[in-house]
């Protein structure tokens, strides 16, 4: 891979002026070589030296930087101890901490995969991403805007909730690219969210169904099936090399029921 | 572009190309204990320590490493020596193609876990693949040098 121009801004409102229509961003860099072996990029902006590495805590929310690993998330114990260890649960079985130590949370947003396992949690978590150090926007709408697909996360912001969370990734192997991710929340007003990704598009709010469920003040095993059938009409799935479209939908019919059981228990 | 870096205890001044990977970098001026493997960030095998966090050197930007201490097997010699032994005692070294990784890597859970169950271990280590398949003999190995070590 070459870079013809690479630039390595220190603030952000340089970062700013450097980045146009066809500038690739550098995060972590971990799909970097791989997207781009053997070609050459023309103009590239490394985020490597803008600080924004952190977790800050408030009362109501934690800002995460951009450029803070999963791996760093991974081992945070104050972020595991208020959203029941799901960090640590979810990204330990990411690749190897070899990559966790160089993936960021950014450039896993920012690449908007199919199978991020980051994307998965911070939708049911009700994250919001910033750009460029001003907008804010829901996660779920910076992944279905195009106008932000090559643009500038500065943090992610998740909001502090007493949630259950069930979280499921199915593999092929133990360190493989997940064939689905079921991602489920409640919170104490029993709202619920349910994600599902690697259909093998990337994760997406299934809004009926969460809202469905939301509406129940009980949920009876009647209407979990009928929650699951809503959940399948809803989501689109497919085939690729991990697995079949069947397969998956299949298997989130499954895996649905019981992950419900365990939220709304 | 020029980088400084300390590799091994050693102050470097390098001249990289923009998009180089730190495993290019580090063949180059002759490390010869990193491996070139997958250069997919899937096996492991060019893992070096950057500020004492493993990583893969076949996508780490180089230019990232000016300014940081970068240690590969060659800085730790004693260390990975003691280790090797465990690994030998246990029939665990086979081709040793991933070895200069998994002592990096092990060296870096020694420090960063305290007392690890097998799952544990099992967890750190699995972006560490060895194409001999002796994972279980390596699992003998590093539970012992654990023991003796924490």
């Amino acid at each position: 891979m070459k870079i013809e121009k690479l630039m390595i801004p220190t603030f952000l409102e340089e970062a700013k002026m450097y980045i146009q229509p066809n500038t690739v961003i550098i995060g972590g860099g971990t799909f970097l070589h791989i997207a781009y072996k053997n070609k050459e990029i023309k103009n590239a902006v490394s985020l490597a030296k803008l600080n924004l590495d952190f977790i800050k805590y408030s009362e109501d929310k934690i800002e995460i930087g951009a450029m803070t690993t999963l791996h760093h998330l991974e081992t945070e114990q104050k972020l595991n101890e208020i959203f029941n260890d799901i960090f640590r649960k979810v990204f330990a079985h990411i690749v190897g901490v070899q990559f966790r130590n160089l993936a960021t949370i950014g450039g896993s947003v920012a690449a908007k995969l199919g199978y991020s396992e980051t994307i998965a949690i911070l939708l049911i978590l009700g994250a919001e991403v910033e750009i460029k150090g001003m907008t804010k926007l829901p996660i779920e709408d910076y992944l279905t805007s195009a106008s932000f697909k090559k643009d500038l996360i500065t943090k992610i912001i998740i909001p502090i909730k007493n949630l259950r969370i069930s979280y499921h990734a199915v593999r092929n192997s133990q360190t493989d690219i997940p064939a689905l991710i079921i991602a489920i929340s409640s919170d104490r007003q029993g709202k619920i969210k349910v994600a599902v990704g690697a259909r093998p598009s990337v994760a997406k709010i299934a809004v009926k169904t969460s809202d469905f469920l939301s509406s129940k003040e009980v949920i009876t095993s009647d209407e979990i099936d009928k929650a699951a059938d809503m959940l399948l009409e809803e989501l689109d799935f497919g085939n690729d090399i991990r697995a079949d479209k069947e397969y998956r939908i299949s298997v989130t019919k499954s895996l649905f029921k019981n992950m419900i059981n365990e939220v709304v228990r | 572009m020029k980088i400084n870096f300390n590799l091994n205890g050693k102050e470097k001044v390098v001249d990289i190309e923009p998009g180089e990977a730190l495993l290019d970098v580090l063949k180059r001026i002759g490390v010869s204990s990193v491996r070139r493997g997958c250069e997919t960030a899937s096996c492991g095998a060019c893992t070096v320590l950057v500020n004492d966090k493993p990583v893969l050197s076949c996508v780490y930007q180089a230019v990232n490493a000016d300014g940081q201490k970068i240690v590969t097997t060659e800085g730790l010699k004693d260390k990975v020596e003691e280790f090797a032994e465990f690994l030998t005692a246990e029939g665990a070294e086979q081709c040793g193609f991933c070895g200069p990784a998994l002592a990096l890597t092990v060296l870096a859970m020694k420090d960063e876990l305290k007392n690890p169950n097998d799952e544990e271990i099992k967890t750190y280590l699995a972006g560490n693949l060895c194409r001999c398949s002796g994972y279980e003999g390596q699992l003998r190995a590093i539970k012992k040098y654990l023991e003796v070590k924490q």
